[in-house]
């Protein structure tokens, strides 16, 4: 492969199955990458994404994902479906990943431009803890089996 | 009797942790929570037992946007705790990386939360179709934080290169003339925000007399390093005292703890509370900025914290950019940091980081293992007088004539709550549908 790709796991590894993030990316320090996939860490705040990014033709978030389905499903949406996301989560103090997202979008007219991605995990329990649940634990593998596809262009997501 | 209750859930990311609750019976509230999750407690027992060298890794993580001043206030504890003293360069370096935060936590806060509301948009990315200026150069601001963070910390997000004794790795003179540039070119787009925030008619709220609490600077100057606690009573405590002064208790509605000052007063820490305390020494174009936003210093109306982190954050910019010049006036060196024996001992640190006063206390045994940790965020010493401020925002908002309808009651609560800026979803961080 060529494309240059930019993988940033986001979560709170102290708060139980947010960390799930932070974890596929720890699981994919152990894979063989290959040279052109660059792994970076966003903490708690995905306007880190505009510091973080430096071009690469595809970016792959990881994150946890609540959307009601049993815990440990793996989902893949692409900036269409979060830009959805962004418009429908309620807040009141912080912003969310896909808001956080299309802010950086404008700010970065380019990184409109790439592929981006959002690998995420359903979360079965968001408390204070250090330990991921044990669906979450194993569905790790699978989410690195997502990154892997997304960052060699061997699919694209569809939104499911 | 009618009744009515309102809610605004969301307002933390933690299942089970509610929001805002209100209850009007006829023309009178009867009852006003606020519950969020404030993780001071979960960290402290994680701390326990851990070495000394492993506090930073692990309190960091309490929130990145406030990672940094965790950590310079919990390397302060720990180095009272061992008897180090660092140099005054180690001081102006982590100044530097809190001015860092300080700016990108008020530059997220303002922009992105607060002047949505006051502007009538629902978000920062409605409100991007009539100001798409502003919202690019407020994101471009907070990556101006983030990367003094980046260059003084080591890494944006949760620093490393920050170490007890002093800096494994010192900026190199073209890392910070490169910096200071980006700070020069910063002050003119501020002017353009205060600009536009002194065009904006804060909505009134009047929730009486506050007590506002505050360090008392270093020098005289407008610094976020202390070296007393003082309240804009007049009281003046050494920073020893800091758990006699602030007496924190729990409440059954809440999760968090809640703090007040002696005979149950509740207080205000934060910008609002700085400026009242400290504001005369500001110079340059934070001057006049507070001058211009904040022209009535009695007025304790809480939504004035907004403009209180805009003059902040004019200020963050100034102040780091006489620190790079400072620092560019020494000599070139790799790295700051002294030499120190672990033996065991009480430290405790106090720094104003972006959402106000912040304390850490260790105790330590002569291994450098953790006996006891204690942290008072300012989220927490906040609560009381953030559901105070709300009962009085409802009771405005039932006063003859006033008569908002539920959606509007929300809004300027949600506006009052988000005005004392709490940390209480960037603990978490997971993507909801």
């Amino acid at each position: 492969m060529d494309r240059r790709a930019l993988v940033v796991g986001f979560g709170n590894p102290l708060m139980g199955d947010d960390g799930v993030g932070l974890a596929v990316l720890e699981a994919l320090r152990k894979v063989d990458l290959p040279p052109e996939v660059r792994l970076a860490e966003g903490g708690t705040d995905a306007t880190s994404l505009a510091s973080l990014w430096e071009g690469e033709e595809v970016v792959v978030l990881l994150d946890a994902l609540a959307l009601g389905r049993t815990p440990g499903s793996v989902t893949v949406l692409d900036r269409p479906a979060l830009r959805e996301l962004a418009t429908a989560q309620p807040h009141v103090h912080a912003l969310a990943l896909p808001a956080c997202l299309e802010w950086v979008c404008l700010a970065q007219p380019a990184l409109a431009a790439a592929q981006v991605y959002l690998v995420g995990v359903e979360p079965a329990t968001v408390a204070p803890t250090h330990a991921l649940s044990p669906q979450v634990v194993a569905a790790v593998p699978q989410a690195v089996r997502q990154v892997l596809e997304l960052v060699s262009g061997a699919r694209a997501g569809t939104g499911e | 009797m009618s009744r009515r209750t309102v809610v605004i859930p969301h307002l933390g990311r933690v299942e089970g942790h509610g929001g805002i609750f209100v209850r009007i019976e006829g023309n009178r509230v009867a009852q006003v929570e606020m519950d969020i999750f404030e993780g001071s407690r979960y960290y402290e027992a994680l701390l326990k037992g851990k070495h000394f060298q492993e506090v930073q890794g692990i309190i960091t993580r309490i929130c990145a946007i406030c990672s940094a001043s965790h950590t310079v206030t919990a390397l302060q504890a720990l180095e009272n705790a061992l008897g180090v003293k660092v140099s005054e360069r180690v001081h102006d370096l982590r100044g530097l990386l809190l001015l860092g935060a300080t700016i990108e936590s008020h530059a997220l806060h303002v922009f992105a939360l607060a002047l949505p509301d006051f502007l009538g948009y629902e978000s920062v990315l409605a409100m991007a179709g009539d100001y798409r200026e502003e919202v690019v150069q407020a994101l471009r601001l907070k990556q101006l934080g983030n990367k003094i963070q980046d260059l003084i910390g080591g890494r944006a997000v949760h620093p490393v290169n920050t170490l007890v004794g002093g800096f494994g790795k010192l900026p190199r003179h073209r890392e910070l003339e490169s910096l200071a540039k980006e700070l020069e070119q910063a002050l003119p787009v501020l002017d353009r925000f205060v600009d536009l925030a002194a065009s904006i008619p804060l909505p009134q709220v009047k929730p009486g007399p506050t007590v506002y609490v505050a360090l008392r600077p270093y020098v005289e100057a407008f610094r976020f390093r202390g070296v007393s606690l003082c309240t804009s009573r007049g009281e003046e405590y050494p920073l020893e005292a800091y758990r006699e002064v602030i007496r924190e208790f729990t409440v059954e509605h809440s999760h968090a703890k809640h703090a007040a000052l002696e005979a149950g007063t509740t207080y205000m820490v934060g910008s609002l509370a700085r400026l009242k305390l400290w504001g005369h020494y500001l110079t340059g174009r934070a001057k006049a900025a507070w001058t211009r936003l904040i022209p009535d210093p009695g007025d304790d109306n809480p939504l004035l914290n907004n403009w209180a982190q805009l003059v902040e954050l004019v200020h963050s910019v100034e102040r780091a950019l006489e620190i790079c010049q400072e620092l560019l006036g020494q000599p070139e060196e790799a790295r700051d940091m002294v030499d120190y024996q672990v033996r065991a001992g009480r430290g405790i640190g106090a720094i104003e980081v972006p959402r106000g006063t912040l304390f850490h206390e260790y105790e330590l045994d002569e291994a450098g293992r953790v006996v006891a940790a204690n942290v008072i965020t300012p989220t927490a010493q906040n609560l009381a007088n953030l559901e105070r401020d709300l009962r009085a925002a409802a009771e405005a908002a039932l006063a003859p004539g006033a008569g908002l309808a539920d959606k509007e009651l929300k809004l300027r609560l949600e506006m009052v709550a988000r005005a004392y800026d709490p940390c209480i979803s960037c603990s978490v961080h997971l993507v909801r549908s």
